[in-house]
């Protein structure tokens, strides 16, 4: 569905990339969570994904189209939920969708059906400029499902939201994707990603360090880790480490024997602590 | 031709969203309302003034065949003695009377009339001496022409160059409505083509200064006007307000930004009216680069009920070459900004 190679892109078009060589590939039918702190050029990669940042360097193909060959008619077939809610303020929530239905030459969604699979059901007549931002994002993500997409982009689709609403925007995605709908789901979110994700790509400072599913992941990395809270010089300090590598036992005996343990636990790895050890960075 | 039908339709389809985003907007409505107001208040403040709103006061009776000739072409106010006459001419209204006296008839009038009245009515009062029958009278006064108080007129011109640039200030705003909205992504990442977003959005800039010129012929009143003239400089010239308008809006991050910008338009308009009207003949040529000079021009005559289709082509030939070559700059800018 959608095949990268050497992807880069730099803003200001000079040495400083964005992105920076990534490759990867998105399967058919599969959910793929792009995970990486702010900053690490996810949406950047979206962007020239949608087209709508113009492509600089690498070859990208989406849905089966070069995107530097893009015509209109493809995002009949693609809806993308962007990161910053962008809907008309002026014009109510059911407008703002009946507007956009008209844009596509496929058969849409009932704007009402939509609003109410968001929990917005209520809310069709109110203007959006006096939704909350939630409300907001919540009718974002709507409007991407306006056109039955084949392939779906969501960027952040719980961000900002209430657990609640963030666990229907879950069923939602899910329920989608058993239709046959390929994700590609950008967050920071670990939990979202675990559960949602049949592969996950970890990005950061705009290169790729990993791709794998989150099961292998566990399995890989799946053995007791310690999480040791200790004090330093400049105040306290958590790290992570494993119990069964050399380097982290040694690293973890040079701790205890030279400092003032605070806490320490073992656990189970989640995304996350995979996350931290793989790239030697924290989510957030 | 399927593919044309769609795109007219999601050209409509932005059109009639921007109008009801309009319709819930303050400033946009005011805009809107704009050529209605003008041509109310040209009318209430420059009364129409045609052949039978001449007022001349006569002594009644006194020349009953001079009376009947000018009830053709003014006002006749019949009062019963020369006194009468008097007492109507100093009332503060534009009253001229014709009296008789030793040399025969002359004009009584307070001295503040203003010269056209003066000239009007010493023309029919001649033209009853010279003993023309009112038939031709009335073609020798079709040739004179000037029907349209001045002041009128160039109210009226005015205001219809001033439309064409509201046109461009009602797009800018769009503009920035979806610039505040941020929602030009979406349209992007929608199959509706940039050419048909952009046709959507300048819609308003014709239909603005269609609406306004037609209300303002039929609310102002305006005798013997070719209205299709009119229109057709009014088409003309609204293409460089549509341009001006997007890359406004593109420009301006907030509301009363865009309606500063676009007043920066006013300054060569401004000018290009004065200058045709105190630039003597030998100078004009320094407007010529000015489309607002050649619409200005065109509309005067069209204004004047002469025949004015040589002037209006020429003019809106000049002003779309105009249009072409400011187009030929502006086009790569504003693609670029709606990227
Ligand atoms: N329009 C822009 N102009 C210049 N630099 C930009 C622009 N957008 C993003 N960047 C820079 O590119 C890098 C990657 O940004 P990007 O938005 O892709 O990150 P992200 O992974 O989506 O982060 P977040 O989780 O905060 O959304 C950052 O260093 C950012 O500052
Ligand atoms: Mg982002």
């Amino acid at each position: 569905m959608i095949s990268v190679e050497n992807l880069k892109h730099s803003y200001k078009k000079n040495s400083t990339f964005a992105v920076n060589d990534i490759s990867f590939d998105v399967k058919e039918g599969e959910i793929f969570g792009f995970l990486g702190p702010s900053g690490a050029g996810k949406s950047t990669t979206q962007g020239i994904l949608t087209g709508l940042l113009q492509l600089q360097h690498g070859k990208v193909e989406v849905a089966g189209s070069d995107v530097k060959k893009f015509k209109n008619k493809m995002y009949n077939k693609i809806g993308m939920s962007f990161e910053q809610s962008n809907v008309y303020s002026k014009l109510s929530a059911k407008e703002n969708l009946d507007f956009y239905a008209k844009l596509f030459d496929v058969k849409t969604r009932s704007s009402m059906e939509l609003l109410e699979l968001v929990g917005l059901g209520d809310k069709a007549k109110i203007r959006a400029g006096e939704f909350s931002k939630g409300m907001k994002h919540r009718l974002t993500f709507a409007r991407s499902l306006l056109n039955n997409p084949s392939l779906w982009f969501l960027d952040e689709p719980t961000t900002g939201l209430d657990p609640a609403i963030a666990a229907d925007i879950k069923k939602i995605i899910r329920t989608e994707n058993q239709r046959g709908v390929t994700v590609f789901l950008t967050t920071h979110n670990m939990q979202i990603a675990d559960q949602l994700c049949d592969r996950v790509a970890f990005i950061v400072d705009g290169q790729i360090k990993l791709i794998d599913s989150p099961k292998n992941l566990k399995l890989q990395y799946g053995e007791k880790l310690v999480e040791v809270e200790y004090q330093t010089n400049d105040g306290s300090k958590k790290e992570i480490f494993s119990t069964i590598e050399a380097a982290d036992k040694k690293r973890l005996i040079e701790v205890i024997d030279s400092s003032q343990i605070v806490t320490m636990h073992t656990k189970e790895a989640t995304l996350e602590d995979i996350f931290i050890k793989v790239t030697g960075r924290g989510l957030s | 031709m399927v593919n044309m039908l769609k795109m007219w339709k999601k050209v409509f389809v932005v059109f009639f969203r921007d109008i009801k985003s309009n319709s819930r907007d303050f400033i946009s409505i005011y805009i809107l309302a704009v050529p209605i107001i003008f041509a109310v208040l040209v009318n209430l403040l420059v009364p129409s003034l045609n052949e039978t709103s001449v007022s001349l006061a006569v002594v009644d009776g006194e020349n009953p065949d001079q009376q009947s000739y000018f009830e053709a072409f003014a006002k006749v106010k019949p009062v019963p003695d020369v006194e009468g006459v008097e007492q109507i001419v100093r009332r503060r209204d534009d009253v001229i009377g014709v009296v008789h006296g030793d040399e025969g008839y002359y004009l009584l009038r307070q001295g503040d009339e203003p010269q056209f009245l003066v000239d009007y009515a010493a023309l029919v009062l001649s033209l009853f001496q010279k003993n023309i029958d009112i038939e031709s009278a009335k073609v020798s006064f079709h040739s004179f022409g000037n029907n349209l108080v001045p002041i009128k007129k160039f109210l009226v011109n005015m205001s219809l160059l001033l439309f064409s640039v509201l046109g461009g200030m009602l797009i800018g705003l769009n503009i920035v409505e979806e610039k505040v909205d941020n929602t030009v992504s979406a349209i992007n990442l929608s199959p509706i083509s940039r050419i048909a977003f952009i046709f959507g959005k300048s819609i308003i800039g014709v239909i603005l200064p269609v609406y306004g010129t037609v209300a303002m012929v039929l609310i102002a009143g305006i005798p013997g006007v070719n209205l299709g003239q009119l229109l057709i400089m009014a088409v003309a010239l609204s293409f460089i307000s549509i341009i001006v308008g997007f890359l406004q809006g593109l420009k301006s991050t907030d509301v009363m930004e865009v309606a500063g910008s676009i007043k920066l338009l006013f300054l060569p308009l401004g000018l290009s009216i004065a200058g045709l009207e105190f630039l003597s003949q030998k100078w004009q040529w320094l407007l010529y680069w000015s489309p607002w000079y050649w619409a200005y021009k065109a509309n005067a005559l069209v204004l004047d009920a002469q025949d004015a289709w040589g002037q209006v082509l020429m003019s809106a030939g000049i002003v779309l070459a105009i249009t072409i070559v400011i187009f030929a700059a502006a086009a790569p800018k504003i693609r670029r900004g709606l990227e």
